[in-house]
């Protein structure tokens, strides 16, 4: 029951957002200087006659809120529109991509959240050696930005040792896993050395603690100690930060969608943006809002899971 | 910064730079610790290539053809650096949707890798009259989808260009009707003699759909969900959205002698530069063509294939944008071109890949006619020699005036205009005059071409056009001529006015090329726009395949249907 009614209050929340995210990028596109028309021509010149019939037949000679009430109107009936640049339908171009995105994501999210905190932990409990060992990896991991990454890996695991491919996303679970696996590595990279350098300090802090030392002075068994007494009670902070990270993934997804030549919906928002395809940039975005506000909400119940003193009213942040 | 960083990589590959200026320029684009370790790392796995032969006085840019195929192939894949917005040809007027609607839908005439204007669709053409263009279409050509092509559709789809919204509507902008006039026969008639026509219609101006088709799909035709049915050697399969288009061979098609060598043509959509020659070098892709200038050292010294650079009718130049400051004095626009050094310009910022231009827009190569009356007029243009005692002398005749700061606009994010500014303003710098750079996001540059307002406030900006077809009007004309839409600065000279007026009716190539060399004379003096280099095409193809057309013809000519196996 207080789990339907956070939810019901997430989703109101949510379609408030909505709105007025809609209206600020409408707007912020609006406001920006250029024109699409430039794009598609490739920014060559043309005859005025002929701006002048692409301008009619695209409306962009209607004032804003005239343009921005026709969409909003068409937007709560379902349609997102037609791409100017394209000439096709938006829900049709982005489903394209959208299983793409989502695949990278989840991906990325899992390398994130099972490497970081077994890197974290493996710190925690191995001192010496090993700890400096994953330290400074991570340390490397936090500093280096996803191009980066993914031109070094490039260059070693395509061009050096023909592993993996460069571009596309392939097709098909098995083909899609080998294709996006250099790509999630690079999206994944500094969340995980991130969420491993948090996981360690959590760790070793709860290790510090006097319960562990009385489950320890118990004859508890040590793999059930750090289940019970250290990973639990250090899930609460991994899991705020592990989310957090997730959820900027979809954005992050940007750049390495770009640098793989990948047909996701990062790259699309871009190259939309560019070519101020407006139809695009709205369902894109307002996909992007609806995917962080979900990541969120999933990330809050889980507190309550691992914490049953945690109350849905509280943890709504 | 991904590509400023591929460029780097690949300059310290080529020996350019040194490991010292390599760290620099890395700490400048913002690596620091462990992702400047990382990076330089990469510097150092990849494999160090001698720098490019020729001490840059061998001819760049002149390949027309690649060697031959010795087979067939079933499938390749070829990159393009964005994906098209679509394949109607009535709005293909940009690289990418031409390169690939190119090999489906054919043209009444067609441009040929040595620039010159064949039959195609068309049998023939004659001109009784300036004002009459009568083309006698082909008989037997069948459709894609195996219906004969009539002239209904031939005279359906010019029609279709009489809309306004058609990109290519500028060429019609003579024409009073398109109509049968008999069995085989389709006659255009002009308002007013127009040589530029004719030549136009090996581009997608004179492209031939199927009516019934166009008419059934309505807007919807070239997008994925109702593929183009054209004539040309090879036939739209599908458009995977954001992935791939595919096409395959044109069973039917109707040029037999040339029927296409490769079963299956995939083409991929890789706008990353430093991906684009990544994917080149692995063999994920079999070739492209305008492959990145950032990569043209990786691509030179490969074994994987080989890099060609083609014969191209693309022109480098800064365009005058505005009617009031310094520019206006011819004085300051000839010091300024004398203070740039063109040669080097052509070599540093196209890697090696494009020449230096005269004092003239119109590249060499982009005449179809008159090439020997073309080469003795280029001859006798000044060489594009620095002379910085001559500007600084026409600077101080130009007085205070000439002293005002000027603004050049660049394309954010975009490697080449960046250079060419800071190239520009050193050379002002040099002579005494104050050139400051503007830099202007990349989809609101493109307005600079459209919109007055998008002008103001600035002086000069960079661009990289091509002619269409190789006729020098075709880009002289609009930019000089008074109220022409490429004519920013409202330059007005009689004597050029009439010369190319003149030439626009003149039927005799013979007559028209010394007019418009005549035109092209006075231009070299008043210089309504500076003309910087000529780049070339760069195309590559890796060891597999060989064959196809390294000009700069790809865009309107079915490239494709010439690429075979290397070996047989």
């Amino acid at each position: 029951m207080r789990i339907a009614t956070f939810i019901a209050g997430r989703l109101a929340g949510l379609a408030a957002t909505l709105l007025v995210a809609s209206f600020v990028v409408y707007g912020a596109l609006y406001l920006a200087p250029g024109s699409p028309v430039a794009v598609i021509t490739g920014g060559r010149a043309l005859p005025a006659r002929t701006l002048a019939a692409i301008n009619a037949e695209y409306g962009f000679d209607r004032p804003f809120a005239v343009r921005y009430f026709q969409w909003l109107g068409n937007f709560l009936h379902g349609n997102f529109g037609q791409s100017i640049v394209f000439r096709q339908n938006v829900s049709t171009l982005v489903a394209a991509r959208a299983g793409t995105t989502a695949f990278l994501v989840a991906y990325a999210a899992l390398l994130i959240i099972l490497l970081g905190v077994l890197l974290g932990l493996v710190s925690a409990l191995r001192q010496g050696r090993t700890d400096t060992t994953i330290l400074g990896i991570t340390t490397v991991g936090i500093a280096t930005p996803s191009f980066v990454a993914a031109i070094v890996m490039i260059s070693i695991f395509t061009l050096g040792l023909h592993w993996f491919p460069a571009i596309g996303a392939g097709t098909g679970f098995t083909d899609r896993l080998w294709h996006l696996t250099m790509p999630a590595a690079a999206l994944a990279l500094a969340g995980t050395a991130y969420v491993a350098r948090l996981t360690r300090s959590a760790a070793n802090e709860e290790l510090a603690r006097e319960h562990v030392d009385t489950a320890r002075g118990r004859g508890i068994p040590e793999p059930l100690v750090i289940r019970r007494h250290v990973l639990r009670n250090a899930m609460i902070p991994i899991t705020t930060v592990g989310g957090l990270t997730v959820a900027s993934l979809i954005a992050g997804s940007v750049v390495v969608e770009n640098a793989f030549a990948i047909n996701g919906l990062g790259s699309y928002l871009i190259s939309s943006v560019e070519q101020k395809d407006f139809p695009v940039v709205q369902a894109i975005s307002l996909l992007l809002v609806t995917a962080f506000v979900v990541v969120n909400t999933v990330v809050d119940l889980l507190y309550g899971l691992i914490d049953p003193r945690v109350s849905m009213t509280g943890a709504s942040r | 910064m991904s590509d400023d960083l591929n460029k780097l990589r690949t300059e310290h590959a080529d020996g350019l730079i040194g490991r010292r200026e390599l760290l620099r320029r890395a700490a400048l684009i913002g690596l620091s610790g462990p992702a400047l370790g990382a990076f330089l790392a990469a510097c150092g796995s990849s494999s160090p290539s001698p720098r490019p032969a020729g001490g840059g006085t061998a001819a760049i840019g002149t390949t027309v053809l690649t060697p031959a195929p010795k087979g067939s192939v079933d499938s390749i894949n070829w990159g393009l650096f964005y994906e098209p917005s679509g394949l109607d040809w009535i709005y293909d007027y940009n690289y990418e949707e031409n390169t690939v609607v190119a090999n489906i839908t054919e043209s009444l005439m067609r441009l040929t890798p040595q620039f010159t204007i064949e039959p195609a669709l068309a049998e023939s053409f004659s001109a009784p009259d300036p004002l009459t263009k009568v083309y006698q279409i082909r008989q037997g050509v069948k459709f894609s989808d195996g219906s004969p092509m009539t002239v209904d559709d031939v005279v359906f789809s010019l029609q279709r260009h009489l809309n306004p919204a058609s990109f290519w509507n500028f060429a019609y902008v003579n024409v009073k009707s398109v109509e049968k006039t008999g069995a085989a026969e389709v006659t255009v008639r002009m308002k007013r003699p127009d040589e530029v026509f004719h030549p136009l219609m090996a581009t997608p101006a004179g492209g031939v759909g199927k009516a019934s088709y166009l008419k059934a799909k309505g807007k919807a035709y070239g997008t994925p969900s109702a593929g183009p049915v054209g004539t040309g050697p090879f036939t739209f399969t599908s458009w995977a959205q954001g992935s791939s288009i595919i096409i395959s061979k044109n069973d039917s098609y109707w040029d037999t002698a040339h029927a296409a060598k490769v079963g299956k043509i995939t083409f991929s959509f890789i706008p990353q530069e430093s991906t684009m020659t990544t994917a080149l070098l692995s063999g994920e892709i079999d070739g492209a063509y305008h492959t990145p200038y950032s990569g043209l050292g990786q691509l030179r010294s490969t074994s994987a294939g080989k890099l060609y650079l083609g014969k191209s009718m693309i022109f480098t130049e800064i365009i005058i944008a505005g009617t009031t400051g310094p520019l206006t004095d011819h004085r300051v626009r000839t010091a300024l071109l004398l203070a740039i050094d063109r040669t080097a310009l052509a070599k540093t910022v196209y890697n090696g890949a494009a020449s230096a231009l005269r004092n003239t827009v119109v590249p060499l190569g982009e005449w179809g006619y008159g090439q020997a009356e073309a080469l003795a007029a280029w001859n006798k243009l000044a060489p594009p020699a620095v002379d910085l005692t001559k500007a600084k002398q026409l600077v101080a005749q130009a007085g205070a005036a000439a002293k005002a700061p000027m603004t050049i606009a660049t394309r954010a994010s975009f490697q080449r205009y960046i250079n060419i500014a800071t190239i520009v303003q050193a050379a002002a710098k040099q002579i005494g005059l104050t050139v400051n750079i503007k830099s202007i996001d990349p989809n609101t540059y493109g307005n600079l071409f459209f919109s007055a307002k998008a002008r103001s406030g600035i002086d000069m900006f960079i661009s990289e056009n091509y002619a269409d077809i190789p006729e020098p009007l075709e880009i002289l004309y609009p930019a000089v001529v008074p109220g022409q839409f490429y004519n920013y600065n409202g330059y007005n000279n009689p004597t050029v006015t009439s010369d190319l007026g003149q030439a626009f009716r003149q039927v005799s190539d013979n007559k028209r090329a010394s007019l418009v060399l005549a035109a092209q004379a006075v231009l070299a003096n008043d210089l309504a726009a500076l003309p910087l280099a000529n780049p070339a095409v760069p195309l590559f193809m890796n060891k597999r395949i060989t064959g196809a057309p390294a000009s700069f013809c790809y865009l309107y000519y079915p490239w494709a249907r010439d690429i075979g196996a290397a070996a047989s």
